[in-house]
């Protein structure tokens, strides 16, 4: 029923488009690019050659007109306001500049709240209410099995708890599933919402590569802080023979590398899945523009191909959508139980 | 390229957010839902156990009620077998002694009967001859009134005696 909702939603936000992409060649990419990237207003659609879109803060602090708060709608069509524009080309494009008095291009600090921004603030609470509406559940009466939405949340929580935070993490998971837990529903919250066409949802949030490298530093973090002396004792003296280790430490530095590119393979996975996905269900959405010049038959034809295609993106989208949760909270399990190893378990190995 | 570089005010929101979504259901949120469900587990697996063992005592308290009715109702059986003995050996000693006391007195009113008969046989002898002495004597008195008589008696007599010896 959803991916119906989907298709329909995407069939109306067709219609409109080939309204004002009819006549001229459609920018495939600039458009597959804009709506992936962050930007400073939340484009919901367009309306009888009006763009409806929702304005959003701009906090930015330049070096000259210092601190400033102003809607983006002021911004809108290459507008200035206070020597700030959103550049439309060259190294900043789609980023406010501030243009400085020797008519330089600078780029102010900027902590607007973008789409991104929102669409993660509103996802956070949406997650923050579900969770503690099936907590409250717990505190009301605690022996009681939950039924309905609360009892499919428990079953959820416990299937990852049980099937992967405990058996990856090993003897005190219980200290980590706060965090495990938590990164799981963020980015698979994130990501459904992602896939939602219509306004609370469709912010690449989780394409983003500064989302999840905070998610990816969030996992770095736990993992490198509550390291035990023997996690630390592995980096930086391993069991191998000793001429890797002394004159040149060649095994500890590739072991400190390895520290790096285990947060950075889940930055990296994260956000090429999703972006990857949002892609090509744009691009095969696309396709309906593009053979709008090509006669009805071939346009007609070609949309009931795109809409069936895109279909089954989405629905292999929402699969993906768990599917990379997962594999982000269970390769951060797994880093998190390599980090907790023990001495015992070291000497076995080496006794084997 | 810029897809791949992470701008500095998202990074600043994203921290910003997450750690409040961290803090907030790592306080209230998971936690409580995780602990629940393991104390729940916890309380389910002790019921078992619990019923479990309660099943098996009344298993047991049905097993021993049942053994100390069957041991009751032995002792039962036992005691009315004895009673019954008991109740044989006392109306067969009564019926002995019963037996032996009427034999007794059998015997002593017989020895009675045989001592009075006795007595009476003797007194009755004594009568007799008594008696028949007081008739011999009427007899001879009369018999031997006169002279003849009493020869003709001695003659009798003496021949009797004769005869008897010879």
């Amino acid at each position: 029923m959803s991916s119906f909702k989907t298709t329909l939603s995407l069939l109306t936000a067709a219609l409109f488009f080939s309204c004002n992409l009819y006549a001229e060649k459609p920018d495939v990419k600039g458009m597959i690019n804009e709506h992936i990237r962050d930007s400073y207003s939340w484009h919901i659609t367009r309306f009888n050659d009006k763009d409806i879109s929702l304005p959003l803060p701009v906090i930015v602090i330049g070096k000259e007109c210092g601190a400033a708060l102003f809607l983006s709608s002021r911004l809108e069509e290459g507008d200035s306001y206070k020597n700030l524009r959103i550049a439309g080309t060259g190294k900043y494009k789609g980023k406010i500049v501030e243009i400085l008095s020797n008519g330089e291009e600078s780029r102010p600090f900027d902590i607007s709240i973008t789409k991104n921004v929102l669409a993660i603030i509103i996802n956070s609470i949406i997650l923050i209410y579900l969770v503690l509406y099936t907590a409250r559940r717990y505190r009301k009466n605690p022996l009681v099995v939950p039924g309905g939405f609360a009892g499919f949340m428990e079953m959820f929580i416990m299937d990852i708890t049980d099937s992967m935070i405990k058996p990856c993490v090993g003897k005190d998971y219980l200290r980590y599933t706060p965090y495990l837990l938590t990164a799981f529903f963020f980015i698979f919250i994130n990501n459904l919402m992602g896939l939602l066409p219509l306004f609370p949802g469709g912010a690449n949030t989780t394409g983003n590569i500064a989302i999840t490298m905070v998610l990816s530093l969030f996992t770095f973090f736990t993992v490198n802080i509550f390291g035990t002396r023997e996690y630390y004792r592995e980096i930086f003296w391993p069991e191998v023979p000793k001429w890797m280790k002394l004159p040149i430490p060649l095994m500890p530095f590739i072991e400190m590398i390895g520290m790096f590119t285990k947060p950075f393979s889940l930055m990296i996975r994260l956000f090429a899945n999703i972006t990857a996905g949002h892609s090509v269900v744009l691009g095969l959405i696309s396709i309906i523009f593009i053979t709008a010049q090509m006669g009805p038959i071939v346009n007609g034809g070609m949309t009931v191909m795109s809409i069936i295609l895109t279909v089954f993106m989405t629905v292999i989208e929402i699969l993906v959508a768990y599917i990379q949760a997962y594999v982000f909270t269970m390769l951060s399990a797994v880093f998190i139980g390599l980090s907790r190893a023990e001495e015992s378990h070291a000497k076995q190995k080496k006794t084997i | 390229m810029s897809l791949l570089i992470p701008d500095s005010g998202l990074i600043f929101w994203m921290v910003l957010s997450f750690s409040v979504v961290l803090f907030i259901l790592s306080k209230f949120g998971f936690p409580i839902i995780v602990k629940m469900v393991e104390e729940r587990k916890q309380i389910i697996s002790k019921s078992l156990i619990d019923a479990q063992t309660a099943a098996l005592e009344l298993e047991t308290a049905a097993r021993q009620k049942e053994a100390i009715l069957s041991a009751a109702r032995e002792e039962e059986v036992k005691i009315l077998r004895e009673a019954g003995i008991i109740r044989e050996k006392i109306i067969s000693e009564a019926k002995e002694e019963a037996g032996r006391i009427s034999a007794q007195e059998l015997e002593r009113a017989r020895k009675e009967l045989e001592r009075v008969r006795q007595d009476s046989l003797r007194k009755a002898r004594n009568e007799m001859a008594l008696l028949s002495l007081a008739t011999a004597e009427q007899i001879l008195r009369k018999n031997l009134a006169d002279r003849e008589n009493q020869l003709e008696m001695i003659n009798e007599i003496l021949k009797d005696n004769i005869d008897l010896r010879s």
